[in-house]
């Protein structure tokens, strides 16, 4: 019933957010903008006068592609690799926003202000980058625990059949999957305690958390995996929709664009439930006011 | 042979083939048979070895009297790092039950004469001269590479063979299989046999090919090269443990089993190798197309993928028979190898092909059916059309590979047969065009060489892919009909023979002639000198479009007895349009350009592509807005598309569409980096 009532309370909260939502996708998509719109200018320059590129209205084309990555490919490397710092700059603003979704999904009723939420940003940028970065080396560590010694194993014995390569890296890619749900969920819980205490001991929390995750493993396992349903519904959905259509006419490129951003909004909206939804998870495990108890 | 003499034959294989005796799978010749293998060998799997005796039957040709016989003994190549195959790829084999040998212990004659004393290892590439083909450089084999190769051996007869007689020669050998090399060898307990017995080289009368007198044709054992034989009668006994299953090129005619072991009589009619392979995990499924048995001997977690294979053989099967001639053998065996004997996948020995496929591919990734379409088409070019592959490979690989994009476009899809996911996908055409381009130096040699004269990194490209680009270029100047009839006049004449490029361009050009079509000229010579012989670049471009008020042409003009002058003025409503052409490359062919005006129309205009810089001018009341040269993408060895055609106006809308596609991709990435942070 925890796990319930937070996926409920989750979903609730993000539905009283939608200002909110739509403040945060509007951040994101004004970044995605100052790199698409040069993205934009660089592809015409690239097919110039060209009218090659008007083959790729049907879709994608393999030589076309290839045409221009041949004549102008230099252009879109130098593009690409000057993409890295935007995406750390946004990984920042992540980071940074984090803070104040937690000031308007902790403040009852829902309710916040643009003053609160960014003070709340601030407040809690530094504990949240650390916690991010702490993380990023469990990942690291998970990903090197799994895959190492099967590297390891297939690169020393070659009398391995291919059934033999492929079946454990399936294993190993469907437990790395099993437990990122888990690692995904008890990370939202860092940050919830972090929230709620107004904690600086980011380091102690991770163990902390780890502790109260445990002990509730199947409620928040559970939970995890209800909040990753939606948005493998809408990715499944856009992708029916998209395959269905041949994007070749202004009028279907501009209502793609459409759909394509409801999605990122939608994105967005998840993101708000599952912080939500995980944060009112441990309240009802620290506080059974909030829950059925422990 | 007359081409009417052959098709009866092959039509009357193809009638009786499946019924026939115990005795014999064709009932009649295909080939001359000069050469007929009598073979018994057994394999010792624990010492990987093949031991037996071979009796071989070789009749002379030529009008010249024969002193030696010449054998191929491949297996030498892995024997030391002195083989000029280990030192040609400067590397070699590491434990000591990792190499390859055949030696010959006894050599006789049929009549009991020893001849064991006369063997002596050759080097015929040590005297090459060099060639009297059209190559652009002569180039000699590389001489560090001389002295200490063991592939070849000659023996000289003490009675030499006259003119259409026949020499018998029994020999006993043993042959020490290498850890999977070069498609023969070991791995594990799997077995891939080829290049495996003394094999018999090609004698070539004077005037056979390039040959200006007779003689042997054989070279040394050399990476790039393959092979080049005779069509030959094989009948062979193979005695394996009980457990193996063991698949040929030939039929099975009988099969007993005593002390554990088991002895397959296998027979093989016009084929020009024989190889076979066992293993204990193939396991089998059978297919049928007419009357041709399809037998894929499959590893036991890639048994689900039967039916790609088979689909893919039909495929072949069905395409050649209606664009090229017939199959005449009434089987066909495809062995996909394990894992760890990759090293055997993908080689062609007529009847009996490798292909090669991984556990849960995708059947949008038609790996293992582009393979196994390539090297059923081997039996064709070069089993059945058997060109010399070591001196002339583009002949086989570069004509096959053309083969293999048709029928893979074909039976798989123009734009998805190599790749078929709804949003990344690629053609078996393109793929050839854009792997031969995507090579560093893609016209560095001529496709027309030998197999040992590519520099390091260029054979692939230049003997497979770019010669499949360049007769796809061709289909879509002739038509694909008139390239059928090429082909299927080429195999008439050719089959069951060793023809040569020259032969091969001879027969394109008679087609071209009989047909009458001269929009390319009375022959192709200029063509295949280019694209074939040649390293020519192609590369055509619409370098802009300048629109202008038309102007009258003023000055002063002669009017009766004075001189009148005439203002140089606009000219109401008309526009000069210059479409500005340029040929990048040095490759010429006679090209096609689309003129659109503002009013929608299109004109097509043609070029004979000589010239480095070319105008279209139009005086007219419509502006030109766009130009496109060769409109059809006939020229796919154009190797440039973008700058083929140039719009005053060019559209937006790709620039738009791939923006957005842009945008989603990075909001994408960007929110999943949310679930780290």
């Amino acid at each position: 019933m925890k796990t319930i009532s937070a996926y409920i309370h989750g979903a609730k909260t993000a539905w009283r957010s939608l200002r909110l939502t739509l403040f945060i996708y509007l951040s994101y998509l004004g970044i995605a903008l100052l790199i698409a719109i040069p993205f934009f200018g660089l592809f015409r320059s690239a097919t110039g006068n060209s009218e090659l590129a008007d083959g790729l209205m049907k879709g994608f084309d393999a030589t076309i592609i290839r045409e221009i990555l041949v004549s102008k490919g230099q252009m879109f490397r130098v593009f690409i690799q000057g993409l890295f710092p935007w995406l750390i700059g946004f990984a920042l603003l992540q980071v940074y926003l984090t803070g104040g979704i937690y000031s308007k999904i902790a403040s009852p009723g829902g309710r916040s202000n643009v003053s609160g939420f960014h003070k709340s940003s601030i407040r809690f940028f530094w504990r949240f980058l650390k916690l991010t970065v702490y993380f990023l080396i469990i990942h690291i560590l998970l990903g090197l625990i799994l895959y190492l010694p099967y590297l390891i194993i297939t690169g020393v014995h070659t009398n391995l059949t291919d059934k033999q390569v492929v079946v454990p890296f399936l294993i190993l890619l469907t437990s790395h999957l099993v437990i990122l749900n888990f690692i995904f969920t008890w990370s939202d819980l860092v940050k919830s305690a972090i929230y709620e205490q107004d904690s600086r001991k980011v380091f102690k929390g991770i163990f902390r958390c780890l502790k109260m995750a445990l002990r509730n493993f199947f409620r928040l396992y559970l939970l995890g995996i209800l909040l990753a349903l939606a948005p493998a519904a809408a990715a499944a959905a856009y992708y029916l929709l998209r395959s269905g259509v041949t994007v070749d006419t202004t009028g279907l490129i501009m209502l793609f664009l459409l759909i394509q951003q409801m999605f990122i909004m939608l994105r967005v909206f998840f993101r708000i439930w599952r912080l939500s939804a995980v944060y009112r998870f441990y309240l009802s495990a620290i506080n059974p006011i909030f829950g059925h108890g422990m | 042979m007359k081409s009417i003499h052959l098709f009866f034959l092959l039509a009357a294989a193809l009638f009786t083939a499946g019924k026939g005796s115990a005795q014999v799978i064709l009932p009649s010749p295909l080939s001359p048979r000069i050469t007929q293998y009598q073979i018994n060998a057994e394999l010792n799997p624990d010492k990987k070895t093949v031991s037996g005796e071979m009796t071989v039957q070789w009749k002379n040709p030529s009008r010249d009297t024969v002193s030696e016989l010449q054998f191929h003994l491949y297996l030498n190549a892995f024997k030391n790092g002195r083989s000029t195959f280990l030192s040609a790829r400067r590397s070699g084999l590491s434990e000591e039950k990792d190499w390859g040998y055949t030696d010959i212990i006894s050599m006789k004659t049929g009549s009991g004469e020893l001849l064991t004393d006369q063997l002596r290892f050759i080097q015929p590439d040590e005297t090459i001269s060099p060639f009297p083909l059209r190559l652009p450089e002569e180039k000699p084999f590389p001489q560090e590479l001389y002295g200490k190769d063991q592939s070849v051996v000659s023996v000289r007869l003490t009675n030499p063979v006259l003119p259409d007689s026949t020499v018998t020669v029994t020999i006993q050998f043993t042959s020490k299989l290498p850890k999977i090399t070069a498609r023969t060898g070991y791995s594990k307990d799997f077995f891939f046999v080829g290049q495996w017995f003394p094999k018999l080289g090609v004698y070539e009368p004077a005037g056979m090919r390039y040959a200006r007198k007779g003689g042997w044709n054989t070279h040394q054992f050399y990476p790039n090269a393959e092979f080049y034989a005779n069509h030959s009668l094989y009948k062979v006994d193979l005695t394996v443990p009980d457990e193996y299953v063991v698949g040929s090129g030939g039929q099975l005619m009988k099969e007993t089993a005593s002390g554990g072991k088991k002895t397959l009589s296998f027979r093989a009619e016009d084929i020009v190798d024989f190889a076979w392979t066992a293993s204990k995990d193939f396991q089998i499924a059978e297919d049928q197309w007419k009357n041709v048995k399809i037998k894929i001997m499959l590893q036991p977690e890639h048994f689900y993928q039967a039916e790609r294979h088979s689909k893919a053989v039909k495929y072949a099967l069905e395409y050649f028979d209606a664009h090229v001639g017939p199959y005449p053998w009434p089987y066909v065996t495809v062995v996909d190898p394990p894992t760890y004997g990759q090293g055997a996948g993908g080689m062609e020995y007529t009847t009996l092909i490798t292909a090669g496929t991984f556990y849960l591919i995708p059947e949008q990734i038609r790996m293992a059916e582009m393979v196994t379409v390539h090297e059923f088409g081997h039996a064709y070019f070069m089993g059945i059309l058997a060109n010399n592959e070591a001196e002339e490979p583009w002949l086989d690989e570069g004509i096959n590979s053309y083969w293999e994009n048709r029928i893979m476009d074909w039976a798989y899809g123009e734009k998805t047969a190599m790749l078929g996911f709804p949003f990344v996908h690629v053609g078996d055409v393109e793929f050839a065009r854009i792997s031969w381009l995507g090579g560093l130096t893609p016209n560095l040699v001529p496709t027309f060489n030998n197999s040992w004269s590519f520099p390091r990194g260029t054979y692939g490209a230049t003997v497979y892919q770019k010669p499949a680009t360049m007769l796809n270029t061709l289909e879509r100047m002739v038509g694909q009909e008139c390239m059928d009839e090429i082909f299927r006049k080429y195999y008439e004449r050719w089959a069951f023979r060793h023809p040569s490029t020259k032969d091969f361009i001879r027969v394109v050009n008679e087609v071209i002639r009989e047909r009458g079509d001269y929009k390319y000229g009375p022959d192709l010579d200029w063509f295949f000198d280019q694209f074939l012989y040649g390293t020519a670049a192609l590369d055509y471009s619409v370098e802009g479009i300048r629109v202008s008020p038309a102007m009258e042409k003023g000055g002063l003009y002669d009017e009766s007895s004075e001189k009148t002058f005439l203002e140089t003025d606009r000219i109401e409503d008309r526009f000069r349009s210059v479409v500005m052409l340029s040929r990048k490359g040095d490759g010429i062919v006679p090209v096609e350009i689309r003129v659109r005006f503002d009013n929608g129309e299109e004109i097509l205009e043609n070029w004979d592509g000589k010239d480095k810089v070319f105008d279209l001018i139009y005086e007219r009341k419509e502006r030109v807005v766009a130009a496109m040269v060769d409109p059809g993408q006939k020229l796919l060895l154009d190797s440039n598309l973008l700058n083929n055609s140039f719009a005053v106006k060019p559209s937006a809308k790709p620039a738009l569409k791939w923006a957005a596609r842009f945008l989603f991709l990075v909001e994408n990435i960007m929110h999943s980096l949310s679930l780290i942070v």
